[in-house]
């Protein structure tokens, strides 16, 4: 019985050593835990981020910079981690939504699930963009407001349709394009400043600006109607560029052909006039000789060129010259002699060629 | 022991403590306003952050509102303008707490003040949009566009009362985008169409015209040009002429019989080439002397040609 006993104390013992050692390692374990909750407020901050303490949920002073964070466990105190050198972005795409929508020769715009909005010539357009923007300042962009993104969405898209209402299609399709960018982001830039977001924007891209599918090809028509324009232009504006030059060449050697004429003529009378002087001074020396000298000399080049007839004697009778081909065919000879014998009544001195004087042979030349 | 009873006594203050606090204490965030209400009843507003103290549930109530901005988007309606045209205009409305005594009693949730701040945005922007025309709306001209003043008077008309009787600040309203009713799209789509296809017929027409004027412009160019060098290619020759007949005259004026000689004796010899026949009476020299010769039997060709 006793040995019963003394086992039921012994096991006794046992459960409350047991229990014991087990409350010492809660012990330890609370300790840790508290520990670990004590230590919970100490923060990291990155590199990218300044961080903010809230204390009792008051912010206490100024931001503080990367690095290590002391503060006090949470109730007490509250860190918000602020990403102010991170470029954030957003995609505006609520105006292109839909487009899958759009079913064949459906031909209209649904106004809330295809949103579009209108050009200053009432033209319907639609549009994506990008905006890229940093956090300027942290407490604002953290407590100010309660959808950033949304609002800031928001003030794009007012801002864009703002800008668009004033702009024509053709111009917000190409040549202002920029512009269009620019000025949305100007405008909402003073708007996001005056609701004290936080935020400044970095860029504003327009993604696409498009007219709706429906009239999609009646764009492009335009735009390959430019580019025929431009094929009909080109090849005109070549011809200037050849045509031109070309009749500066020409107009050039005219005036330099009679640049060289004019030269010639001159030369010439120069030349001639000379020529005359010094002749002039011979002649006077000795006028007669010299003149039938120059006589003789034009007389004897001409001769010895030109066919010669001469006719004996001179100025004592008249002399009468006759042309008469050379006859060559019996029908050509016939008709010469029915001349000749219808003609009978001639000066016996006279006859087609010129012959001795007194002679009476037939004029022409034996055959 | 007597150390053990110490450490326990502490942490039943530290328990004690938090626990008072947890009940009496509460924070106020930076972006909250708090009303205490004392059973139901408003008793005080906290605007700043930080820790404050009140009576324990169920004596006063603590009731936080976020004071951030709120973005609202307002139903979309048609609308008409003064011109009598329908428009779809989406607008939206940034607008926070301002009177939460006033906010908590007139609203109590932010579900029901957005309706209200929809109807009441909703009507003025009906009727301010009743008051400009379709072309204050959309135009070329930008100054024309009167589209902040619109988001501007809606403003004016819809911040008092939502100040006064909702504890609302509306600090935003703002113009989404431009949109017509989805049967008038279509007429729109035809517009367009016909002024692109009016777009691309004049680009057309003005290559056109263009090209024919650059080609025209460089014909008569390029005759002016050779006009001009022909005249002073005329110029220069006629310069000459007059020049080179004051030389001869200077030059002949000595003797002008002379000249006249020479000039006739070049002129033959220019005239006369071997097509020429000349038919001469023996008087002309040199044939004079032929004649000479046969009555004077003295030497003449005739002679040389006998061996």
């Amino acid at each position: 019985m006793k040995s019963r006993k003394n086992d039921v104390l012994f096991s006794a013992h046992a459960t409350l050593a047991a229990l014991r050692s087990s409350i010492r390692l809660l012990r330890w374990g609370m300790l840790a835990l508290v520990l670990v909750y004590l230590t919970s407020g100490i923060t990291i901050v990155s590199s990218n981020e300044v961080g903010i303490t809230l204390r009792f949920g008051r912010p206490l002073g100024e931001v503080h910079p990367p690095g290590l964070l002391l503060a006090f466990p949470r109730p007490i105190d509250q860190v918000v981690l602020v990403p102010v050198k991170t470029v954030q972005e957003l995609t505006l795409t609520s105006w292109t939504t839909g487009e899958d929508y759009a079913s064949v020769g459906k031909n209209s715009l649904h106004p809330i699930k295809e949103p579009y909005t209108l050009t200053g010539d009432a033209n319907i357009i639609r549009a994506r963009f990008t905006a890229r923007f940093q956090v300027s300042d942290p407490l604002a962009y953290s407590f100010n407001t309660k959808d950033r993104e949304s609002l800031a969405k928001a003030v794009i898209y007012q801002c864009a349709c703002q800008v668009l209402a004033g702009t024509s299609v053709d111009d917000a399709l190409t040549s202002r394009r920029d512009f269009v960018a620019q000025e949305t982001m100007r405008l909402a830039q003073i708007q996001l400043n005056k609701l004290e977001m936080g935020i400044q924007l970095i860029a504003l891209e327009v993604k696409s600006i498009t007219p709706p599918q429906y009239v999609f090809s009646a764009f492009q028509d335009v735009v390959s109607a430019q580019v025929e324009a431009k094929t009909l232009v080109e090849p005109a504006k070549a011809y200037q560029a050849s045509a031109i030059p070309q009749a500066k060449a020409k107009a050039f050697e005219i005036t330099q052909a009679a640049d060289a004429k004019a030269d010639e003529i001159l030369s010439q009378a120069q030349g001639v006039s000379a020529s005359f002087q010094s002749q002039l001074k011979e002649y006077q020396k000795n006028p007669a000789t010299t003149r039938n000298r120059l006589y003789l000399e034009t007389l004897e080049s001409i001769l010895a060129k030109a066919r010669v007839v001469t006719v004996f004697p001179a100025g004592e009778k008249k002399i009468k010259l006759w042309m008469v081909p050379t006859a060559k065919t019996d029908a050509e000879e016939e008709m010469d002699e029915s001349v000749w014998q219808s003609s009978p009544s001639n000066d016996d001195s006279t006859s087609g060629i010129p012959r001795p004087d007194g002679d009476e042979t037939t004029p022409l030349p034996a055959r | 022991m007597n150390n053990n009873f110490l450490i326990r006594y502490l942490v039943a203050v530290v328990v004690l403590g938090i626990l008072i606090i947890s009940v009496v204490g509460f924070q106020v965030q930076q972006n909250e306003q708090v009303v205490i209400t004392r059973f139901g009843q408003p008793v005080r507003t906290i605007i700043q952050p930080g820790l404050y103290a009140k009576w324990p549930w169920p004596i006063e109530t603590v009731n936080t509102f976020d004071t951030r901005l709120n973005y609202t988007e307002i139903r979309i309606s048609e609308a008409l303008t003064r011109d009598k045209r329908n428009v779809l205009i989406p607008v939206f409305v940034a607008w926070k707490i301002a009177d939460s005594v006033k906010f908590m009693e007139s609203m109590g949730s932010q579900e029901n003040a957005e309706n209200k701040l929809d109807s009441l945005v909703g009507s003025n922007k009906n009727t301010i949009l009743g008051q400009y025309d379709f072309a204050q709306l959309v135009s070329v001209n930008p100054s024309d566009v009167r589209i902040s003043e619109i988001e501007e008077k809606i403003l004016q008309a819809s911040a008092r009362p939502a100040a006064s009787s909702f504890g609302i600040e509306i600090v935003q309203v703002g113009i989404q985008r431009l949109s017509l009713p989805e049967v008038n799209t279509r007429y729109v789509f035809d517009r367009m169409r016909a002024e692109r296809s009016q777009f691309a017929a004049r680009f057309r027409a003005e290559g056109n015209q263009q090209a024919h004027e650059i080609t025209s412009r460089t014909d008569a160019e390029q005759a002016k040009i050779l006009a001009q060098a022909n005249k002073t290619a005329e110029e220069t020759r006629g310069k000459a002429e007059a020049e080179a007949a004051r030389i001869y005259a200077t030059a002949t004026s000595s003797n002008p019989d002379f000249y006249k000689f020479l000039r006739e004796l070049d002129a033959l010899k220019r005239v006369v080439n071997s097509n020429t026949t000349l038919v001469l009476d023996t008087n002309t020299p040199p044939f004079n002397l032929l004649k000479a010769g046969s009555h004077s039997g003295g030497d003449n060709p005739a002679k040389t040609e006998k061996p």
